[in-house]
């Protein structure tokens, strides 16, 4: 097929360590790697400032011409008039703003595969298994200001599979993305798309329960009441080991531990508060059965994932500690989304809920900014409440609010660096940093006016329409 | 009682009354080779010596041998004589495929059948009991220098356990020299249950190996102290395991790209497993994940639009008009794969991985215009297989004792001009016709099969069963086209044939992400089967036609 | 919040009257005259004129200017601190075509066949589709609608967003004959997935006998057209007479530069008036492009470039054009997932990318409405075309901006949307 004409860039290697003086030097690493990526991994600097920029910190206000002090890929200082320690590495930031890098609590990018949903319940599937560190896709969102994803296992069955929290540390490898410190969380869905009605039976194929929304609910029970006895045995094993009980018929049998569940383990875990439960939803009933079910079985719902009728329900959310992660406008798709309101996001944040607006999709992930702002223009939502949809309350469902999320001392460093106020029509990313590190700067980047402008100064080879007569 | 060569060879002729029964008796005889190079890989090279061979194995070595009488002499002059070659990637003499021949050379064509035949969940599958080779199957492997394979299945997760087992024209179960020899490991999901994707496939292989581990304990207490305790349950794929999650049996794990060579090395830290990366042909990107372990290395080097990161690389190209550039760039770099683990210290062995035998060696070549030491190279085609297979002592170098795998070359094995007159195995000699003249350009000795016109293909997958029509254009070994159903249009990429084995590419854009769709099948006439890696939703197997 | 405190007070008063009798619903006759006072009035075609005043009587505009008068007995509504702008085009989405996605029943976006220039979707567009009244409530007041699917699709209808029938919508029932051209892989809206049958046989041929097909189809056509009184009729060659006339435009949803080599090459044959749309590697021949006046429908910027693009090459393409001097609209070519009322958000990624904010708002206002034939009533507020107009806190680009009226055919339009409607409903829910 004759396709577009190449694009041209030259080689980026070289040109950030002209940038950083008086960096440590980058650890070792196969230089092929950059030749398959085509990017240069910057240095991690140990000073960085961003200087005379507007910082929107997400929770204690915007700064005019304030700066951000980075050390050892931490938020050191931020604030007017801060002494900037000679050496530091200084990102010029007059007429740009700067925000908390964004966190997409609802992401597939990466992943070699989505959904394992050849059984009901695969808890014990995991993520961070099957990442790619070369998903173009991720890149697109770097270049769109985020820095955090919460990488999950898709809606096709009810208990899915274990989430991976990685930060998107381009150029570098999977391992490397992982993100260090954020809790282990677990994907379940609800609805249309676990009950498989829209796909319809497959020739062949037996249908796989359940088939109604009651039944969905009958499997949690099930499957967190195996958990609970699973649970028990091993208390009871643990138990036995304390006490070296002695079998009567054999002084010397030590307990046998019970079978090892990877399945049963992660639930036992969730039991325990010890894994983030977020849950894909649509309808009002659904989602309050979710709580009673978490409720009697005594485990919170970090986070409910679409929630689309969240706003019908947003009092009992809010009691729950659950936090929403939804859509900002995006409705119709399903039956289950037709009750969707782009006034979801405001409505249940006035009523207490932590809400964020995520994008379950490379391409809206790439614009989360735009998405949020629509919260400010439905349902009034503060400006400060909109930028923390995107960073603070996404950090809170992740677990990692402590870590990242806005723009506080002791922080990582992970900011995204716009042109103008992220939810004015003409902004866009600048530069996106993770642990201070620059892993994305549109001055280095592969733009269309960069090739056109390669274009120009050669010509192309000749392209003739196709099929012309 | 180990039969000797000759008496196997008997008993052979005799239970399957093979033809040419006096023609073996003859074959394996006494033989000295005389005046020849021999390259003995462990002990240095002998510039002109002579090696004894009798019962099948090496007698004698060195640079003055007594002749005995009864010996048959070949005078080597001007040859070299190296230790024949051993291919740990094979997928001879397993089940063929429904349709179509059988496994020849490299990996087989392995369909899976939904409801009979192996579904990739057997480790107590023993390959040794399965071999079935063709005849002619052997020849083409061994005219290129390999004496022995490591045969195992090519697709599943479980696959089974290995065989190593000599090209000898007619070979069965009791020929093996070894059975069991490692557990095989792979990424292959299950057809249409769990685990369909990748992220079952390794958490299913988490836990059978903590089953395993448990098992182990109950099957010892149950052996030491059977009274007043339940018995351990019956379960021959767990039971198999054992040995493997205790580092007493090689585990050897299939992964090629980066991030498969890096699970694999996570799986063998988390068990503790003896393990050995087979595969690796994108290892220079995981040497810090190899560091201390070893693999096998394939030398069927991948399409460079299949390599980690391509996609990337595109949108970053450093030239107008320069994909070809970019390719060839980075077909240096996966050339130069083997040099770059060598460089790192890293212990491998070299292997077709699939590569067709006749290319086997000239793409070793090109891993050593790469910067391979030749050295190295021919360790790694011989005496590092043999340690990996554990059969270093009676295998891989020309040493006395040693069994009689040899093959007679024109000068160094690796050297560009080399040419294969004899190859020895077991102590039987067999000759090796000379290649038939390359047309000018470098076309491929054997035609590629037609896959040119339109096919109608079913698909089936975890997702169930889907009907495509698919439509090719060939150009000698490559192709193109699209495969068009209910879910659109796709178009192929990275189309390849090579003898019938056809291999190509499709990316499936959905909800904004592009999902890779690998297929590989096997051409007979007009149809072809096979199967994909389709990204997401798992793998599946598909039948194709074309029509006429 | 002006436009809840009327939605409510509209809630309320159907609310009273069901307690006293049978319901009455809207009145009969709604009133005609507007005058929108003290407001920004930006025109589009002219300088904005702070404190200026509009007025709307019997659909059309009236006046509007610095120094018009308030009418008697117009219903005045206060302008102040507010702008007033012209209601946005959106040039390609499915309006009235589909109501929910997963749902079959309700989906008119796809007919069987390759060749269908004689289906016409007006009068398949339900009025009464939900996705008509959340759509307008953001001042996107009409919509080009069009089926996809096969080579040549139709014909598109040009719709104001209100309207009792198909036919009161319909600003021109066939403003455009709809086709896309032959690729390999089957190249046609977003990403190339979707698409019509699969070309057979070898891949290049496959795509050349598709062309071949075409330029067999439309000479087959043409001859037709030549033809007085011809027996038996064939209305689909029938259907293409006025584009192969070059009486209307032909819209090509089209993709790679090699299709949209291919459809300059189309229309010089048949003398075609052409219009692109998606067209994401339009810019690769922005100059010709520009130079031969072909306008090129741009969008949605709600879509992932292909894998070898620059990262910002979907955003940036509307710039690029524009800069060139080619004539382009926004089209979001919503499936009925709330994208269309996103129209000027489109823009927005625009101009974040290089295109000049004022041809962005141009984008959406008045040049769709020169390229759809309709300037002399749409796009811009100018005395004496239609009012199509909405009241807004702000740009209607940025996000953050409130609406506070529409109005189309000079009707006020209510707040009786869904979405508006369920968001008070729930928000008077009583708390715990």
């Amino acid at each position: 097929m004759k396709r577009l004409g190449v694009l041209t860039l030259p080689l980026m290697t070289g040109v950030l360590a002209a940038q950083t003086p008086a960096a440590p030097a980058p650890a070792a690493r196969d230089t092929s790697r950059q030749l398959v990526l085509g990017t240069a991994i910057p240095a991690a600097g140990t000073l960085v400032a961003v200087t005379n920029a507007t910082i929107i910190t997400a929770t204690h206000g915007t700064i005019d011409k304030g700066t951000v002090l980075i050390r050892n890929g931490k938020i050191a200082a931020v604030g007017k008039d801060i002494a900037v320690p000679a050496g530091a590495q200084i990102i010029d930031g007059t007429g740009k703003y700067v925000m908390p890098g964004i966190i997409d609590a609802h992401s597939h990018s990466s992943g070699e595969a989505i959904n394992e949903g050849s059984r009901s319940v695969t808890a014990q599937v995991r993520m961070e298994d099957v990442l790619r560190e070369d998903a173009i896709g991720m890149y697109r969102e770097l270049a769109g200001g985020v820095t955090t994803l919460n990488i999950l296992h898709g809606s096709a069955n009810t208990i899915g599979g274990q989430n991976a929290t990685v930060k998107i540390r381009w150029g570098l490898p999977v391992d490397s993305m992982l993100f260090a410190g954020a809790p282990p969380g677990i994907k379940f869905a609800l609805g249309e798309n676990v009950r498989q009605t829209n796909v319809g039976n497959i020739p062949g194929r037996t249908p796989r329960y359940p088939r109604t929304r009651m039944g969905v609910e009958e499997l949690l029970r099930e499957s967190f009441t195996r958990a609970r006895e699973y649970q028990a045995e091993w208390k009871a094993y643990e138990d036995a080991k304390t006490l070296r009980r002695k079998d009567a018929k054999n002084p010397e049998a030590e307990p046998v531990p019970p079978k090892r569940d990877l399945q049963l383990d992660a639930l036992v875990e969730i039991l325990e508060g010890k894994r983030l439960v977020h849950a894909h939803s649509y309808r009002s009933d659904e989602i309050l059965m979710l709580l009673k079910v978490a409720k009697d079985f005594g485990f919170r719902i970090a986070s409910l994932q679409h929630v689309l009728e969240g706003y019908k329900v947003a009092d009992e959310i809010a009691a729950a500690n659950t936090g929403a992660s939804t859509f900002a406008d995006n409705w119709a798709y399903k039956l289950e989304a037709f009750d969707a309101i782009p006034f979801n996001a405001a409505l249940m944040a006035e009523r207490g809920v932590k809400v964020s607006i995520n994008s379950d999709s490379d391409e809206r992930a790439r614009r989360l900014y735009q998405e949020a702002a629509k919260a400010m223009k439905y349902g009034g939502a503060s400006e400060e409440e909109a930028i923390r949809m995107i960073t603070l309350n996404a950090a809170w469902q992740l677990g990692v609010d402590k870590l990242t999320g806005s723009i506080d001392v002791g922080k990582d460093a992970d900011l995204a660096i716009f042109n103008g106020h992220p939810f004015a029509p003409a902004s866009r990313v600048e530069m996106t940093l993770i642990d201070g590190r620059v892993f994305f700067d549109r001055n280095k980047a592969p733009t269309l006016e960069y090739l056109i402008e390669l274009m120009k100064r050669r010509p192309r080879a000749n392209t003739t329409s196709e099929g012309a007569q | 009682m180990r039969l000797t060569p000759a008496v196997r060879a008997l008993s052979l002729a005799a239970a399957f009354l093979a033809p040419g029964a006096a023609s073996l008796r003859a074959q394996s005889d006494t033989w000295a080779l005389t005046n020849a190079r021999i390259q003995t890989v462990t002990k240095g090279v002998i510039d002109k010596g002579t090696i004894l061979i009798r019962k099948g194995l090496i007698e004698a070595v060195g640079p003055a041998v007594t002749i005995p009488a009864d010996a048959r002499v070949m005078d080597l002059a001007g040859k070299t004589v190296s230790p024949s070659l051993i291919d740990l990637t094979s997928a001879l003499g397993l089940a063929a495929p429904t349709t179509g021949g059988g496994g020849g050379g490299g990996q087989g064509g392995g369909t899976q059948q939904a409801q009979s035949g192996p579904r990739g969940v057997e480790p107590e599958r023993d390959v040794a009991r399965e071999l079935k080779v063709a005849p002619g199957d052997v020849k083409p492997i061994r005219d290129a220098g390999i004496g022995v394979v490591l045969v195992s299945p090519s697709r599943g997760l479980f696959r089974g356990m290995s065989a190593l087992v000599p090209l000898r024209d007619s070979v069965g179960e009791a020929d093996v020299i070894k059975p069991q020899v490692a557990m095989h490991i792979g990424y292959q999901g299950v057809s249409g249950d769990y685990p369909g994707t990748l992220l079952g496939v390794i958490a299913y292989q988490r836990q059978a190996l903590y089953d395993a581990q448990r098992q182990g304990v109950l099957l010892d207490r149950f052996r030491t102290a059977p009274r007043g305790i339940a018995r351990p349950e019956h379960d021959p794929g767990i039971d198999a395991l054992v040995p493997v999650v205790r580092g007493q049996k090689p585990a050897f794990i299939e992964a090629s790209n980066e991030n498969e060579i890096r699970r694999s090395v996570r799986l063998a830290k988390e068990f503790n497993l003896k393990a050995t990366v087979v595969g690796a042909t994108e290892g220079f990107l995981a040497l810090d994940a190899l560091a201390g372990r070893q693999a096998v290395v394939s030398v069927n080097y991948p399409q460079p639009t299949a390599t980690t990161g391509w996609s990337y690389r595109l949108s970053q190209r450093r030239a107008l008009n320069d994909s070809a550039a970019t390719a060839s760039e980075v077909q240096k770099r996966l050339e130069g794969n083997a040099a770059a683990l060598n460089k790192a210290g890293i212990k491998f062995a070299l292997a077709t991985g699939g590569t067709r035998s006749s290319d086997f060696l000239g793409n070793v070549r090109k891993a050593i215009a790469a910067g391979l030491p030749a050295a190295v190279a021919l360790e790694a085609l011989t005496i590092r297989p043999a340690e990996f297979a554990g059969v270093d002592q009676i295998l891989g170098s020309i040493e006395a004792g040693k069994i009689a795998n040899l093959v007679v070359s024109n000068g160094d094995l690796l050297a560009d001009s080399a040419r294969i007159s004899t190859v020895f195995v077991d102590g039987i000699r067999y000759a090796v016709a000379p290649p038939p003249a390359r047309p000018a350009g470098g076309g491929n000795a054997v035609a590629a099969a037609q896959v040119a016109g339109t096919w109608t293909m079913t698909l089936t997958s975890p997702q169930g069963p889907l009907e495509i029509t698919m439509t090719l254009a060939q150009s000698g070994s490559t192709f193109s086209g699209t495969m068009t159903s209910q879910m659109g249009s796709m178009e192929i990429t990275g189309g390849e044939i090579s003898g019938r084995i056809a291999t190509w590419t499709t990316i499936l854009q959905v909800g904004g992400q592009s999902i890779t769709l690998n297929y590989r099948g096997e051409v007979d006439g007009n149809r072809m089967t096979g199967s994909a890696e389709l990204g997401n939703f798992g793998s599946g197997t598909f039948t194709a036609e074309k029509k006429p | 919040m002006n436009r809840l405190v009327l939605a409510s007070a509209g809630l309320l008063g159907v609310a009273a009257s069901l307690a006293a009798q049978a319901p009455t619903g809207r009145p009969a006759v709604q009133p005609s005259v507007f005058a929108i006072t003290n407001t920004t009035i930006v025109p589009v075609t002219g300088p904005r004129v702070a404190g200026g005043t509009v007025v709307i009587r019997n659909g059309k505009i009236e006046a509007a200017g610095a120094t018009v008068a308030t009418p008697a007995g117009a219903t005045v509504i206060d302008g102040t601190g507010l702008f007033l702008y012209p209601g946005m085009i959106d040039s390609g989405d499915r309006m009235g075509l589909v109501e929910i996605g997963s749902v079959p029943g309700g989906q008119d976006t796809q007919e069987l066949g390759q060749y269908n220039p004689h289906n016409a979707v007006l009068s398949a567009v339900n009025p009464s589709s939900v996705h008509v009244p959340i759509t307008r409530a953001n001042g996107v007041t009409t919509a080009l609608t069009s089926a996809q699917g096969g080579m040549i699709q139709g014909w598109a209808a040009l719709i104001d967003l209100v309207g009792w029938t198909p036919d009161e919508m319909a600003q021109n029932g066939r403003v455009a004959m709809v086709m896309t051209y032959p690729s390999v892989g089957g190249g046609r809206g977003r990403g190339g997935f979707r698409g019509g049958q699969a070309p057979a046989g070898d891949a290049a041929e496959a795509q050349n006998r598709q062309v071949r097909e075409l330029y067999d189809y439309l000479r087959e056509a043409k001859a037709y057209n030549a033809r007085t009184n011809p027996v038996p009729q064939n209305l689909a060659f029938a259907a293409l007479g006025p584009a192969l006339r070059g009486e209307v435009p032909v819209i090509f949803d089209v993709q790679t530069e090699g299709q949209i080599r291919g459809v300059l090459a189309l229309s010089d044959t048949f003398k075609l008036k052409p219009v692109l749309r998606g067209a994401t590697e339009s810019w690769m021949l922005a100059d010709t492009l520009a130079a031969r006046k072909i306008p090129v429908i741009v969008g949605p910027l709600t879509a992932v470039p292909t894998g070898d693009a620059p990262y910002d090459a979907v955003y940036a393409y509307p710039g690029v054009l524009a800069k060139a001097g080619v004539l382009i609209a926004f089209q979001t070519d919503d499936g009925g997932e709330g994208d269309a009322r996103n129209l000027p958000y489109n823009a927005a990624l625009a101009t974040a990318y290089g295109l000049d904010p004022e041809e962005g708002l141009r984008a959406v206002t008045i040049n769709p409405a020169r390229i759809w034939g309709v300037a002399d009533r749409l796009g811009s507020i100018e005395p004496g075309k239609v009012a199509n107009v909405f009241l807004t806190t702000g740009d209607p680009l940025d996000v953050r901006t409130q609406v506070r009226e529409v109005f189309i055919r000079g009707q006020r339009m209510p707040w009786d949307d869904r979405h508006t409607a369920e968001y008070l409903k729930w928000r008077s829910r009583p708390r715990p």
